[in-house]
């Protein structure tokens, strides 16, 4: 028996060697840690498992009537098992999930993980717990199985409402047809800003009622969605205009067209916005409250194509950087050509308002078996004219507009940090690449690829010529006493979420008023002219 | 005929400007961006002009480097603002860095004419 229990002993130290020494300088070779975590997680419980495990079956091969020593040895394997199993869920599944979801743009972090980090240990306790009582002491749980089974049952039945919430919150959480702030359109016709999915119901800012709602997840999975904010943020209108046929359409094409292109809060070339908005919506003609607001729609056009300029800038650095990449991946990438595009790098992180000042180790803590996990620092230059700047300037100008709400005051600042957030997020993610490129040399110029059109379709979207307004004739129909045509006028309104919900139809109606204002003075012109001319004849 | 010249011991970069012709020759391996800045703001001059036509002429550019390379390429992706220039690019066969180079460039802007001897 002595001489066994020594082997087993000897052999587990081997075994323990083997796989914590030899395993480790493998693992310490890979780019992620968390294989090497795993191990030295995994080391200690699984060597004492295997201690554990040696003596009790040199016991068993002994013939020696121990059932307590039995008994304990059982117990304490299963003890360990549970140990090492949470601590794997904690320092390798958990950590390695936030650190994902700290660099993606999912939406359950903040749901399901505090769930599971909760749910997991007790979960695993009492498993452990079942499993010592049945194989250790002997204790026959079937009863207490059965009993179990029923209370589900019974519990199940009487929460069936909620576990159908739940279950669809998770669904809605995972398999994300929405991104929070989309604004939402329901089956019963009405808007609304998601502002949160939680476990058992969504929460939706309702703009029509200034309320929240809070629509149980089952209910909102059931029903169809349109989710408004896609593909692109600004929503698009088509409005119907009809006037008598004896206008001139030529002309109210090309009213129309300038009417909707002058407004400041349709999306548009900006160029041609700054051109005509003096001659529409009486602003220069007007008092000095609309003098006041024609100055902040100026300088909101131009702080936005000084947006507009500095993201195309950076594309176009980026656009580079991949085209290099690609010349210089062939070959695979030698010393100057990585220190070339750290440089081509550090340039668009000067553009876009960044700084890369080094890499920082976070703090091993006394419970973690993490050695200290290695973190890319970019911090925000002070230069005015980096990316990040001018998006603040552009959105501080856009709070100064008269038709802008209190709730407005929060909510615009609060999109915009979001989305520097994401963008830090992002453009750190690519520096750790740029780094340490060593691995996945040949797909650098992927990940560059990816952030352009993140900044083109993710970042600030609707800049191409396709979002531009434009004017259709429709149909020409008789009316009781003459033709008539219909017209559509096709536009995108910015952002829908200010003004309670209520910038769309403001802009609808500021645009129609101003058609009708310049439409009917042409009117009367027409008018005017025929009645001369008759006159004359 | 307007030559502007910009020279070190290892290369010679000639711009004709009259004839929107940039001729490259020797071995140019320097440091970083800011060094090529001279020879990057030479290119920009003529595109910036919007001329029909322009020429990079690298037959006798033995060695470019990857800082060379990285501003080649800013430059190939800002004419695709300049829709009405034409970029010719002439390379030569005998110099193995073009090889591999120059038609990625094309790939990046299609309407770039490459010319390789």
């Amino acid at each position: 028996m002595f001489k066994v229990t020594v082997l087993a002993v000897v052999v587990a130290i081997a075994f323990y060697i083997g796989l914590y020494y030899l395993l480790r300088k493998l693992f310490r070779q890979f780019e992620k840690d968390i294989a090497l975590v795993a191990l030295n997680v995994s080391a200690y419980p699984l060597g004492v498992v295997f201690v554990l495990g040696s003596i009790k079956f040199a016991l068993y091969r002994s013939n020696l009537n121990l059932a307590w020593l039995n008994s304990g040895l059982i117990a304490g394997i299963i003890l360990i098992l549970g140990y090492w199993l949470w601590r794997l869920m904690i320092d390798v599944v958990f950590y390695d999930l936030k650190k994902w979801t700290e660099n993606s743009e999912i939406m359950w972090d903040n749901v399901l993980l505090p769930l599971l980090e909760a749910v997991t240990p007790v979960v695993i306790a009492l498993v452990s717990l079942g499993l010592i009582l049945q194989l250790s002491f002997g204790v026959d749980l079937s009863g207490i199985w059965v009993t179990l089974g029923g209370a589900s049952f019974i519990i199940g039945f009487a929460t069936k409402d909620i576990l159908a919430n739940f279950f669809s919150g998770i669904v809605l959480l995972i398999d994300t047809p929405f991104q929070f702030g989309d604004v939402l359109r329901f089956e019963t016709g009405e808007l609304g800003i998601l502002q949160r999915i939680g476990l058992r119901v969504t929460q939706i800012y309702q703009f029509e009622t200034h309320t929240e709602a809070y629509i149980p997840n089952s209910v909102l999975q059931a029903q169809k969605i349109v989710n408004v904010s896609r593909p692109i943020a600004p929503i698009y209108y088509s409005v119907p205009i009809i006037f008598p046929a004896r206008c001139d359409y030529q002309q109210c094409f090309e009213v129309m067209e300038k009417i909707i292109l002058a407004h400041p809060d349709t999306i548009g070339d900006i160029d041609t916005k700054l051109k005509y908005l003096g001659q529409y919506f009486n602003w220069t003609r007007g008092t000095n409250h609309s003098l006041r607001q024609n100055k902040i729609a100026h300088n909101r056009l131009v702080a936005e194509q000084e947006v507009n300029a500095k993201l195309q800038e950076i594309e176009e650095n980026l656009e580079a950087l991949v085209l290099s990449l690609e010349i210089f991946e062939k070959d695979g990438l030698d010393s100057e050509e990585i220190e070339t595009i750290k440089q081509d790098y550090q340039l668009v992180l000067e553009l876009a308002g960044l700084e890369f000042t080094g890499i920082t180790k976070e703090k091993k803590s006394w419970l973690s078996s993490r050695r200290g996990i290695k973190k890319i620092q970019l911090e925000e230059t002070k230069d005015k004219n980096s990316l990040i700047s001018l998006v603040r300037r552009w959105y501080r100008i856009r709070l100064k507009d008269k038709n802008i709400v209190d709730e407005d005051q929060y909510i615009l600042p609060k999109i915009w940090e979001y989305q520097i957030e994401l963008l830090k997020k992002r453009f750190t993610r690519l520096q750790g690449q740029i780094l340490n490129p060593e691995r996945i040399e040949t797909r650098l110029d992927d990940y560059v690829n990816e952030l352009v059109v993140w900044l083109k379709s993710g970042f600030k979207q609707a800049r191409n010529r396709c979002h531009d307004p434009n004017v259709r004739l429709g149909t020409v129909f008789q009316g009781s006493t003459e033709l008539f045509l219909k017209f559509s006028l096709n536009y995108y309104v910015d952002d829908i979420r200010l003004e309670d919900g209520k910038r769309g139809e403001r802009v609808t109606s500021e645009i129609h008023r101003e058609i009708l204002n310049h439409l009917q003075y042409l009117m009367t012109d027409r008018i005017i002219d025929k009645i001369e001319l008759d006159e004359d004849d | 005929m307007a030559i502007e010249e910009i020279k070190d011991d290892d290369y010679v970069v000639q711009a004709d400007t009259d004839a929107n012709t940039i001729a490259f020759s020797g071995l140019m391996s320097l440091g970083g961006p800011k060094a090529y800045a001279p020879i990057a703001d030479l290119m920009n001059d003529i595109a910036n002009e919007e001329p029909d036509e322009m020429t990079l002429d690298l037959r006798k550019l033995e060695f470019l480097n990857s800082s060379g390379i990285s501003m080649l390429s800013k430059f190939v992706l800002s004419l695709r603002k300049k829709k009405g220039v034409q970029l010719i690019v002439l390379g030569s066969d005998d110099m193995p860095w073009q090889g591999k180079s120059l038609k990625n460039l094309q790939k990046f802007l299609p309407s770039l004419k490459l010319e390789i001897e």
